[in-house]
């Protein structure tokens, strides 16, 4: 299959698109947080803004924008940090881990600009942790994916929008 | 200014972490359950480069995802939960820590510095929200040192 991500079809290209995200969903399920990071581009930027409730004219103005407080906002190093962190077994809120479930759904290829491809996606997360302690997650996730040789993509670009504005769930421990 | 550990509180809601440049206010939402808003501030002088140094400083350690912030809700859940026990229940809380170790000239350590502080492992926040809240409900005027006429 070819590389270049003009040539493909939609079609191909959504199918591998999508396995890459079952794979992806499954290293975070499978605790493999180094494979995860290596799926990540060297200039990833990771972003989640935080979402609020508006009302009236204020209506569209719910999400944070760059430069403002997010739930994440992270590089290839911090998110290595990250990572590096979980495996010291001091990281309590994850120690013991929970056990999560990443169901990555509707997926859509967009606009293909210049060797990057747009892709939306939808997640719903269920994770449980401790005896009886249980969350769901759910939100769209906006992606730029380049064509790798070695992991066949790698996010270049994540904006992870909330279907929450405040969090009842614990904290974010998590990868999205 | 973020080089100096300091938490501090502000009757009867605010709190800060002062060396994150980070600032809470705390809603109750009922029994054993609060809301917590966080912002983060930086210096009126400090340039833009600085100000983002401050602000994903603060967010990746005591946002949401905050690697020191996951651990210490984790925690706060974990004790609420543990003092509903049967044992827990008929336990006093213990916020002795550094009771003899205040320090009792503020404007030793600063000439702005107001309110009553201490050393940074004490639980002076604590006994002096509880204390503040006791006298007001004893219909007692709110104790401001300074303020008080």
């Amino acid at each position: 299959m070819s590389l270049d991500a003009m040539e493909r079809s939609e079609m191909e290209t959504w199918f591998s698109v999508s396995q890459f995200y079952a794979r992806e969903a499954r290293y975070l399920d499978d605790l493999e947080f180094d494979k995860w990071v290596g799926l990540m581009a060297g200039d990833i930027r990771y972003w989640m803004p935080i979402v609020s409730n508006r009302i009236g004219r204020d209506v569209g103005n719910e999400l944070t924008v760059r430069g403002e407080l997010a739930h994440f906002e992270d590089n290839h190093e911090s998110l290595s940090n990250r990572v590096r962190r979980l495996a010291t077994g001091r990281a309590w809120a994850e120690t013991p881990p929970g056990r999560t479930n990443h169901l990555i759904s509707n997926v859509e290829i967009g606009e293909v600009e210049g060797d990057l491809v747009n892709v939306r996606s939808q997640f719903l997360i269920y994770r449980s942790h401790l005896e009886t302690d249980q969350e769901i997650f759910s939100g769209t996730r906006l992606d730029k994916l380049r064509p790798d040789q070695s992991t066949v993509w790698k996010i270049v670009d994540r904006t992870i929008i909330l279907d929450h504005a405040v969090l009842t769930q614990k904290s974010l421990g998590i990868f999205f | 200014m973020h080089l100096s550990p300091m938490h501090c509180s502000i009757f009867p809601n605010f709190s800060m972490l002062w060396q994150s440049g980070n600032m809470r206010v705390w809603h109750p939402r009922g029994v054993g359950e609060t809301e917590g808003w966080s912002w983060c501030f930086v210096d009126r002088k400090a340039s833009p480069g600085h100000r983002d140094i401050v602000r994903v400083h603060d967010l990746q350690r005591h946002g949401t995802s905050g690697t020191w912030e996951q651990d210490d809700v984790d925690n706060w859940v974990q004790s609420t939960m543990s003092s509903r026990g049967f044992v827990g229940r008929q336990v006093m809380q213990n916020l002795s820590m550094g009771i003899n170790h205040e320090i009792k000239d503020p404007k030793s350590i600063h000439p702005d510095m107001r309110g009553r502080i201490a050393g940074f492992q004490n639980e002076i926040n604590q006994r002096n929200l509880y204390g503040q809240w006791a006298r007001m409900m004893k219909g007692e005027c709110p104790v401001v040192p300074g303020a008080n006429a």
